[in-house]
C-alpha cells in the first residue's frame, strides 16, 4: 500500500516511558504512522494499549519521551491546537448524557473550535447521516442502544474533521449483534484513507481495514509490521501465539 | 478579642460534662427514635390501609416541623394539660419522637431492599409470622439500616444544641453561663465548636467500625 | 366559636406576619446556599490543592458543628470583634454558608458519579478543563443531585426557626411572643406546625414539578437522602 518515494509521516513517537505509581506502563515506545495508515495496536490487557493512545492526544502527559503531530511537537500549550485535529472514540462511548445526540456532535465544534451554532449544526447533521443516524438527532443518548451509541461517538469523532482517530477498543463494551454496524463504519473509514490507531481484538477487522500491526506487550511494542505478515510469518513467537489465540476467541471474521 | 487558651482549659471539664448530658438526650432520643421507627415501618409496610394512613399522616407531619417548635410545644404545652414534664422529659418527647419519623423511612427502605420473598421463606418453613419477623428480618433489617442510622445520629447530635432554648443543662448552656460571667464568647464557643466537631465525627467513626464489624461476608 | 374567633384574628395575623419574614429568609438563603454548594464541590474536585483543602475543610467544619452554634459564632463572636451584623444577614450568612456544605457534599457525590471518560471525551474534543466542568459535567452533576438538594432546601425551610435565637422577628419569634402573652401554648404552636408543614408541603410539590422538567431520558437521578 505504502510506495511513496517519500513517506508522508503524520505521528511520531520517540521513547514513550509512563508509569502509574510503581508500575510501568509504557517502557520507550517509539513508532511512526504514515498519513492514510490503519495501525492496528493488539496485545494482551492491561499493556498499556489505552494509556499509549491518551498520550498521543495528550490526555495523560507522558513521562518522558516526545510525539510530533503533523511536524509539530504534542505539548500542554498546543494541546487544545491538537486536539482540533484529533479525535478519539472511546470504549465505553463517553456520550454526554445530558445532550441530545445533535447536541453531542456540535458541542465539540461550538466549544472546542468556535464553530457558529449553525454551521455545527450543518456539519454534525452530515456527519450523522453518515452513519446512519439521521433520524434519532434529537433523542437522548439514554435511549440508545450500545451500537448506536458508538456510532454518535464515530459521528462526534468525525465532525471536527480530523487529521488521525484514535479508537480505543471501540467495540469491546458491545453485544455482539451490535458490533458489526460500528466495524462497518470503521472499515468505510479506512477505504477513505483516514489515518487511524485502532486498540481493538477485532481481528477480522484487523486482516480486512488494517494496514499494519503494532503488538504490545509488558508497555513495549514487541513487534510492528503489515498485518498479513504478522499473521502469518511473525518474527516473534509471542505475536503468534497471541494472535491465533485471538483468532480462536474472535474468529477470523 | 482572642482565643483564651487558659479559660478553654479551665471550662473544659464543665463543657465536657455538658457534653456528657448532650450524648445522653442524643442516645436516649435514637433509642426511643428506634424503637417507635421499627413499630410505624412495620405498620406502614404490613398493617392495614387506616393504619397506614395514621401512620403516613404522623410522618409526614413530623418531617415538617423545626424541632424547637417541638421542644416548646412539649415544654410549655404539656403542663398546661397538667402534664409535668422537665427540660429533659420534653426534649427526649421531642427529639425522640420526630427521630422515630425519620428512622421508620430509613427501616421501611432497608425491609423493602431485603424483600418479601424472604419473609415469605420462613413463613413457609412453619416459622410464626412473629419468629419470622425477629430471627429472619430484624437481624438484616438492624444492618443495612446502620448507613442511615449514622446520619441520623449525626443530626440529632447537632439538633441537640437547641435544646439551649428550654434551659436543658447541655453543652451549649452551660457554655451561655460560662459567657455570662466572662464575656468571652470567641473562645467558649469556639471550643464548644470544637468539642462537637470530635463528639460527631468520633461518634461516626464508632458507628463505621460497628458497621464494618457487622457486615456479612458476600452482602452487598 | 371563641377560640377559634381567637386563633383567627388574634394568633393567625402575628403568625402570617412572621412567616412572611421566615419566608425571605428562605428565599435568600436557598440559592446562595445552593451556590456555596457548587463552588465548594467544584473547588474540593477540581481545585488545586489549596482550594481543594479548604473546600473539604469547609465540609467538614460546618457539616460537623450545630447550626445553632453557627448561628451564635457569627453573632456573638463576631461583634466581640466589632463586627456588629443585623440579625436578618447574620442569619442568611449562616444559613447559606452551612446549607452549602451539605450541598457540597451532595453535588461532589454526583460529580464523582459521572464517567471520567465523559470528561477526557470533551477534552479530546478540544475543549478546556473548565468548558468541560460547566457544559458537561455540572448540568449532569446538578441534575443528578436534585434529590438530595431538595431535601436540603425542605430542612432550610425548617432551621429558619433558628433566626429566633437572634432575635430575627420570623414565625417562631411571633409564635413565642404570643405564648407569653395569651398562655395557650397547644394552640398556637400547633398552629404555627401547621404552617411549616403547608410550607413544606408546598415547597416539596414545587421541587418534584422542577424535577420532573429536568428529567432527561435514560439519566437517572440519585436516590433521596433521608
Amino acid at each position: 500500500m505504502n510506495t511513496k518515494e517519500q513517506p508522508d509521516v503524520i505521528l511520531k513517537a520517540e521513547d514513550i516511558h509512563k508509569s502509574y505509581g510503581e508500575t510501568k506502563i509504557l517502557d520507550g515506545i517509539s513508532f511512526e504512522v504514515e498519513r492514510g495508515e490503519c495501525i492496528i495496536i493488539a496485545g494482551p490487557s492491561g499493556t498499556g494499549k489505552s494509556t499509549l493512545l491518551r498520550c498521543i492526544n495528550h490526555l495523560v502527559p507522558p513521562e518522558t519521551g516526545r510525539i510530533w503531530f503533523n511536524g509539530k511537537e504534542v505539548a500542554r500549550k498546543n494541546v487544545n491546537e491538537i486536539r482540533q485535529k484529533m479525535s478519539m472514540v472511546f470504549q465505553d462511548f463517553a456520550l454526554f448524557d445530558h445532550l441530545t445526540v445533535l447536541s453531542n456532535v456540535t458541542i465539540g465544534l461550538i466549544k472546542g473550535k468556535n464553530m457558529d451554532k449553525i454551521a455545527a449544526r450543518e456539519i454534525a447533521s452530515e456527519k450523522l447521516t453518515d452513519v446512519g443516524l439521521d433520524r434519532w438527532m434529537n433523542v437522548y443518548p439514554g435511549e440508545l442502544s450500545g451500537g448506536q451509541k458508538q456510532r454518535v461517538g464515530i459521528a462526534r469523532a468525525l465532525a471536527m474533521e480530523p487529521e488521525l482517530i484514535l479508537f480505543d477498543e471501540p467495540t469491546s463494551a458491545l453485544d455482539p449483534e451490535l458490533i458489526g454496524e460500528v466495524l462497518e463504519i470503521m472499515k468505510k473509514l479506512a477505504q477513505r484513507q483516514m489515518t487511524m490507531m485502532v486498540v481493538t481484538h477485532e481481528m477480522g477487522f484487523a486482516r480486512s481495514a488494517g494496514d499494519r500491526m503494532f503488538f504490545m506487550e509488558g508497555g513495549k511494542i514487541l513487534e510492528s509490521g503489515p498485518i498479513t505478515q504478522m499473521f502469518s510469518n511473525p518474527r516473534e513467537k509471542r505475536t503468534g501465539e497471541f494472535l491465533h489465540k485471538l483468532e480462536e476467541l474472535y474468529g477470523k471474521g | 478579642m482572642g482565643f483564651d487558651v487558659g479559660l478553654a482549659l479551665k471550662s473544659l471539664p464543665y463543657l465536657l460534662s455538658g457534653a456528657g448530658i448532650t450524648i445522653g438526650i442524643v442516645l436516649s432520643a435514637l433509642l426511643v427514635g428506634a424503637v417507635l421507627g421499627l413499630l410505624i415501618a412495620f405498620g406502614q409496610l404490613f398493617g392495614g390501609k387506616a393504619i397506614q394512613r395514621a401512620l403516613n399522616t404522623y410522618v409526614n407531619f413530623f418531617r415538617s416541623q423545626p424541632e424547637l417548635l417541638l421542644l416548646w410545644l412539649f415544654w410549655l404545652g404539656l403542663p398546661a394539660v397538667g402534664i409535668k414534664v422537665g427540660a429533659f422529659g420534653a426534649a427526649l418527647l421531642a427529639f425522640g419522637l420526630r427521630s422515630a419519623a425519620y428512622q421508620s423511612q430509613i427501616f421501611r427502605g432497608s425491609i423493602q431492599a431485603i424483600g418479601s420473598s424472604q419473609l415469605m421463606a420462613a413463613r413457609s418453613m412453619g416459622l410464626s409470622l412473629h419468629k419470622s419477623i425477629v430471627y429472619i428480618l430484624l437481624p438484616q433489617t438492624l444492618r443495612l439500616s446502620i448507613p442511615g442510622f449514622t446520619s441520623e445520629y449525626s443530626i440529632v447530635l447537632k439538633d441537640s444544641a437547641v435544646a439551649y432554648s428550654i434551659g436543658l443543662a447541655e453543652l451549649v448552656t452551660r457554655g451561655g453561663f460560662i459567657i455570662e460571667r466572662t464575656f468571652d464568647p470567641t473562645t467558649i464557643y469556639l471550643t464548644i465548636a470544637g468539642i462537637y466537631l470530635c463528639l460527631t465525627y468520633g461518634g461516626i467513626k464508632v458507628l463505621h467500625i460497628a458497621e464494618k464489624k457487622f457486615k456479612i461476608p458476600g452482602y452487598h | 366559636m371563641g377560640e377559634i374567633n381567637f386563633l383567627y384574628h388574634t394568633v393567625l395575623p402575628p403568625l402570617i406576619k412572621g412567616t412572611i419574614v421566615s419566608l425571605e429568609l428562605i428565599v435568600a438563603s436557598a440559592p446562595i446556599g445552593l451556590l456555596v454548594g457548587i463552588l465548594s464541590a467544584v473547588g474540593r474536585v477540581y481545585g488545586r490543592p489549596g482550594i481543594r483543602h479548604l473546600c473539604l475543610l469547609h465540609q467538614i467544619i460546618f457539616r460537623g458543628i450545630p447550626l445553632l452554634v453557627q448561628l451564635f459564632i457569627l453573632f456573638y463572636v463576631l461583634a466581640a470583634w466589632g463586627l456588629r451584623l443585623t440579625p436578618f444577614f447574620c442569619a442568611i450568612t449562616a444559613f447559606s454558608i452551612c446549607s452549602g456544605a451539605y450541598h457540597a457534599e451532595y453535588i461532589r457525590g454526583a460529580i464523582n458519579s459521572i464517567a471520567a471518560t465523559q470528561v477526557m471525551a470533551a477534552r479530546s474534543l478540544a475543549m478546556s478543563k473548565w468548558q468541560a466542568i460547566v457544559f458537561i459535567v455540572l448540568p449532569q452533576a446538578l441534575r443528578k443531585a436534585i434529590p438530595s438538594c431538595s431535601n436540603e432546601i425542605t430542612y432550610l425551610i425548617k432551621y429558619s426557626s433558628l433566626a429566633y435565637m437572634v432575635t430575627v422577628p420570623e414565625l417562631m419569634t411571633e409564635a413565642k411572643v404570643l405564648t407569653s402573652r395569651y398562655f395557650k401554648p397547644i394552640e398556637i404552636f400547633i398552629m404555627a406546625g401547621v404552617i411549616y408543614w403547608v410550607l413544606v408541603t408546598f415547597a416539596s410539590r414545587l421541587i418534584n414539578a422542577f424535577e420532573k422538567k429536568m428529567e432527561i431520558p435514560g439519566l437517572k437521578l440519585t436516590q433521596k437522602q433521608l
